[in-house]
């Protein structure tokens, strides 16, 4: 599992940033006035759009392979999440960016959790 | 040689270290150091880049590298001059390996297999140069076989493969497809970065 405190705060901060941002971006063009499938599937593709930038932002320094996986997951969750409250009532922006930013760590640990798990599940062949 | 794969990673030569050499690296070190640290024999190097997998191969090994991208080799000849030990690089598709048959105890691969465009025939190729009961070891990423991770890579492979590798390949799938017996497959990161150690019929 990833214990080294300089990849941790990478993949974290680019969680919390791409989960705030996507939930800003979100608010800023969903309103109630459009239907939930709609604006849930147009938060999800907005927080894929934020999330890119986000891996290619950090990726120089923290390697994209493993930012893309908890950055990824977050900007679609958030951008669908948020989407979905607003079509119900509106949000500030500050609220939204706190949403999402929550999201980005659940998000992050929930991956992190899954990497020990799966690291652990090597496999091995007997001849 | 295939024109569209070599024009791909001809274009991606002058920024792969930029993107590749620092973050990547860094994090992959100590998994590639011991990886690499098992190189012995007669070795090919399958697709050596920009050659910054050179600093972690042990002295002294025979190291033959190829790559399809001669812009890429370009970058790899001052690592390969720099390596201590009688290393090759030449300018040759995977899938043509002109080698004769059972020349290499071992072949290495390095983020190689989510590249090649007929990665089924290209471990057939490396598998033909491999003595009797020679080792295949990847250090590779590859798809996932768990939700969401698995959704993820196939949405994204798409966009992935037009400026580089794809992102959700069945490279240990591929490795049996081709003929080669599974020792060890050891995950890196979830199950998508992981060690693949196989061996060719004896
Ligand atoms: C992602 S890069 C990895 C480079 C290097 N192994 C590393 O890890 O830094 C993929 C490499 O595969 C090479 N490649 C792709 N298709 C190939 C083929 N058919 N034969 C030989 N090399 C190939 C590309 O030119 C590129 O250098």
């Amino acid at each position: 599992m990833e214990t080294r405190p300089y990849f941790i705060a990478g993949d974290l901060s680019c969680s919390l940033l791409v989960g705030g941002v996507t939930a800003v971006a979100a608010i800023a063009t969903v309103s109630q006035a459009w239907p939930m499938p709609a604006a849930m599937l147009v938060g999800m593709l907005l927080g894929m759009a934020v999330a890119a930038v986000g891996i290619l932002a950090f990726g120089r320094c923290f390697g994209m392979i493993e930012l893309q996986m908890p950055a990824m997951l977050t900007g679609m969750l958030s951008g669908m999440i948020v989407s979905m409250i607003v079509t119900r009532s509106p949000m500030a922006s500050s609220t939204g960016a706190a949403i999402g930013g929550a999201l980005g760590l659940a998000t992050f640990a929930a991956v992190w959790i899954a990497d020990v798990w799966l690291r652990a599940k090597g496999e091995r062949w007997t001849p | 040689m295939d024109a569209l794969t070599r024009r791909k990673w001809d274009r991606a030569a002058g920024a792969f270290d930029f993107i590749n050499g620092l973050g990547a690296e860094r994090r992959w070190e100590p998994v590639k150091r011991e990886f690499f640290s098992t190189m012995h024999g007669r070795v090919l190097f399958v697709a050596v880049g920009t050659g910054l997998d050179i600093r972690y191969f042990p002295p002294a090994v025979q190291i033959d590298g190829i790559d399809i991208s001669d812009k890429m080799l370009e970058r790899a000849r001052p690592r390969a001059e720099a390596y201590a030990g009688p290393m090759t690089l030449r300018h040759l598709d995977v899938h043509d390996l002109d080698y004769p048959a059972g020349t290499f105890d071992q072949v290495f691969t390095s983020c190689t297999f989510c590249s090649v465009p007929d990665p089924v025939r290209a471990l057939e190729a490396v598998r033909r140069v491999l003595k009797p009961a020679g080792e295949l070891r990847m250090f590779e990423h590859t798809g996932s076989r768990y939700f969401p991770f698995n959704a993820l890579l196939n949405l994204m492979n798409p966009i992935a493969r037009l400026t580089g590798p794809e992102i959700n390949r069945d490279t240990v799938g591929n490795v049996r497809r081709a003929g080669f017996r599974l020792v060890e497959v050891r995950h890196a990161y979830l199950d998508v970065v992981k060690t693949i150690h196989a061996v060719a019929p004896a």
